[in-house]
């Protein structure tokens, strides 16, 4: 299943190619990379429209990481094209560089600086003058709450610290387009909160995000458009509600109840919206396809059958219910 | 680039197992070597109290008092072996031993052969721990001196017997006479020889500039080793530079600051430490340790600098190779520094007979061990007059040095990789 809800790419109507648009801030197409025989990046497409947060889902080992690492020109393709801000990226195109940031998904410092050492250095690899770096410096600690541990190693900070120190020393810059590749792992709650209104608050002053990550909740809270790619191509794109909609499945009720007869259950079966109902005995469970009267409907049967019923709840279908659909829930490495 | 620079020789001196292995275990190597060596170098001959025995016997050897006065230092002022205090009898003696006044007495037999005898405790100390006792030492020169004088007397007493006229050019005298020239002779030898208790047929003569030090090779080979273990400076601060290394490098990477830039300022930085550790270690050498250069020092702080070059160098090729881990890289370096250690004759004089052994036999063997020519730089600044031998070196070390520069920048020119 390979869905296209919300493109941003026009096509030439003589030529039939892809052309990128003046508000990419990423722009990648067609992109093709093998490791050895293992096809990593299938025909890989990719536009993120700048000022926006574009989250980018996969399983272990769909192609999300090898698709970074190819837009920042670290990792080398076969075919395709990967443009920044409407320019080509190169190994050498330090111009480019200059305006991108990146948090990789491991911890990337040095163990034997300070926290504010190591946020300089990153620095400095991207503003040299040291009096220019010292504000820029001051800020990304502030930004990432970790004044009162400038002066510690990387060794003595927890593991949220340290998330957040990888995240200061990839946007220490200012960029004007960052990528975080799963910044939020082994995050407890209250940092992983942090994280995640500190990457809104650098959207909201103008930088464009690319993020990656294994939690849905979150990429649904934050992200404006997401694209769940496996087997190294892209198979959905689109907002949380569009990516929603994709997917054959609608609500899920369920009904606290203990005098539910055969027949009732039976009709509810019958119904075309309904794609299962199970009853344990105490709790009626219904998974329903798309409708816009399900609810109404179920309960005009209760109703009618004279079944008596306590807690009754209505839970529309989640970013998950669309990843695990989309991508099958078998077991990945 | 400065901040790189700097950042890179803050890393490489706070990390710990480089501050252990590169400033600590050297010294460490040397103190050791130091009490080793200096124990057999600086000890000294320590005077005993003796007893001599001036019965009937006595009389019977020319030249008896000449030697014991010898032996006391009273002739010369040479080294002083014994304090003597006479008795009349050998009976005397043994008790001024029992009673502890005495480690000894000398006394001449019933043949006319002068002989030692000595306390329980000191015949415990000398075979206990003859290798480091100073009464000892003193025993082993006694025991060669009357040695040597019994030797003397009897091949002069045998001359006198059968060639009555050797002592006197020719001149025809009596056996009485003979004998007389017989005592008068060995009175001259041994005031004229037991001076310093040194009885030398042979004069020493310095061919070298500086007086050579049999234990100054181990020191250098220290230095060698040490050279050669300072790679891992390298080995870090490139491993923290290249995208398919690190994630650090990988992160430095996507970085504007251009590839050869990073570079330069990892090799200078590295380079800077290597040769830091190298001056600490020559330094605490030097002037703890007291081993000399051949009073070249500009030479030999210009030898570290040449041998830390080297170093970096191999270093960077080392640090270098792909798919392998930086513990990895860091024990190969370390099998580097300790395997050219052994063929520099680090580990004692097994070692050293093999070094020497192979510099004689397969010279192009130590072309390609630079721990052995990292210890020539000094061993040549020591031994030879001419600078030829120390720039030979200089030269072998250097174009090694630029060999391993070359692979290691083919290997880390690639921008971007297959594989991460």
């Amino acid at each position: 299943m390979s869905t296209q809800a919300n493109t941003h790419v026009n096509t030439d109507e003589n030529t039939g190619e892809k052309t990128r648009t003046a508000h990419d801030a990423i722009f990648v197409d067609n992109l093709v990379k093998h490791y050895g025989t293992m096809l990593a990046l299938d025909h890989f497409n990719l536009h993120v429209h700048q000022g926006e947060i574009f989250g980018l889902l996969g399983p272990n080992g769909s192609g999300k990481t090898t698709a970074i690492n190819c837009i920042l020109a670290l990792l080398s393709h076969e075919s395709g094209t990967v443009s920044v801000f409407g320019r080509p990226m190169t190994p050498t195109s330090y111009d480019l560089k200059r305006k991108i940031g990146m948090v990789p998904q491991n911890v990337a410092v040095f163990n034997e600086l300070t926290v504010r050492e190591n946020i300089d250095f990153f620095c400095s690899l991207y503003i040299p003058k040291n009096r220019d770096r010292k504000a820029l410096v001051d800020d990304a600690i502030a930004f990432v709450g970790l004044e009162e541990f400038s002066h510690y190693r990387p060794a003595k900070l927890s593991g949220g610290l340290l998330r957040r120190l990888n995240i200061a020393c990839g946007i220490v810059h200012k960029p004007e387009l960052i990528l975080f590749d799963e910044p939020t792992v082994a995050v407890d709650p209250q940092s992983r909160n942090a994280i995640l209104e500190g990457i809104q608050h650098l959207r909201d002053e103008g930088a464009t995000i690319l993020y990656t990550s294994h939690y849905m909740e979150e990429v649904e809270q934050i992200c404006t458009r997401i694209m769940i790619m496996d087997h190294g191509r892209q198979i959905a794109q689109g907002t949380a509600n569009q990516l929603k909609d994709m997917i054959d499945m609608g609500e899920r009720i369920t009904v606290d109840t203990l005098d539910l007869d055969a027949q009732t259950l039976h009709t509810m079966q019958a119904l075309p919206f309904v794609a299962q109902a199970d009853f344990n005995g105490k709790e009626l469970k219904i998974a329903c396809r798309h409708g816009n009267r399900n609810l109404a409907d179920i309960l005009d049967i209760l109703h009618a059958s004279g079944t008596n019923f306590g807690h009754l709840s209505s839970q529309p279908p989640t970013l998950n219910d669309v990843f695990l659909e989309l991508t099958g829930k078998a077991l990945r490495d | 680039m400065w901040t790189t620079f700097l950042t890179t020789i803050k890393v490489n001196l706070r990390e710990k197992s480089n501050l252990l292995w590169l400033f600590i275990f050297p010294i460490l190597m040397a103190s050791l070597f130091w009490g080793m060596f200096s124990g057999l170098t600086n000890r000294q001959i320590q005077a005993q109290n003796f007893a001599v025995v001036h019965d009937s016997n006595w009389s019977t050897v020319a030249g008896a008092d000449s030697l014991v006065n010898a032996l006391a230092g009273k002739n010369t002022n040479g080294t002083k072996l014994i304090r003597p205090t006479t008795v009349s009898s050998v009976s005397a003696a043994k008790k001024r031993v029992q009673a502890g006044h005495d480690s000894g007495y000398l006394f001449v037999n019933d043949v006319g052969s002068f002989g030692i005898a000595i306390s329980d405790d000191l015949y415990n100390e000398f075979t206990n721990n003859m290798s480091s006792s100073t009464a000892s030492i003193t025993v082993s020169s006694l025991r060669s001196i009357i040695t040597q004088f019994n030797h003397s007397q009897t091949t002069l007493k045998t001359l006198a017997a059968s060639h009555p006229t050797a002592s006197t050019q020719g001149q025809t005298q009596t056996r009485q006479q003979a004998q007389l020239q017989i005592q008068a002779q060995l009175e001259r030898y041994i005031a004229a020889s037991t001076a310093s208790a040194k009885l030398s047929y042979t004069r020493n003569r310095s061919l070298t500039n500086f007086a050579p030090d049999q234990f100054a090779r181990y020191y250098y080979a220290l230095l060698g080793m040490v050279s050669m273990m300072s790679m891992s400076f390298a080995i870090t601060s490139i491993s923290t530079a290249q995208a398919n290394l690190s994630a650090v490098g990988a992160r430095r990477s996507i970085a504007p600051l251009p590839k050869w830039r990073q570079f330069s300022a990892i090799l200078l930085a590295s380079w800077l430490t290597s040769f830091l550790s190298l001056v600490v270690s020559f330094c605490y050498i030097r002037f703890v340790c007291n081993i000399a250069v051949g009073g070249r020092e500009p030479l030999a702080i210009l030898a570290l600098l040449i041998a830390s070059f080297t170093a970096t160098a191999f270093g960077l090729l080392i640090g270098a190779i792909p798919r392998l881990s930086r513990g990895a890289k860091t024990g190969i370096s370390t099998a580097i520094a300790c395997f050219g250690a052994l063929f520099a004759g680090l580990y004692g004089s097994f070692a050293m007979s093999l070094s020497d052994s192979i510099s004689r036999n397969i010279p192009t063997f130590d072309l390609f061990n630079p721990v052995k020519q990292v210890s020539n730089l000094f061993y040549d600044l020591l031994y030879y007059d001419s600078l030829q031998p120390f720039m030979t070196t200089v030269g072998i070390l250097l174009i090694t040095g630029a060999i391993c520069m070359t692979l290691a920048i083919s290997l880390m020119r690639r921008r971007s990789y297959a594989n991460l």
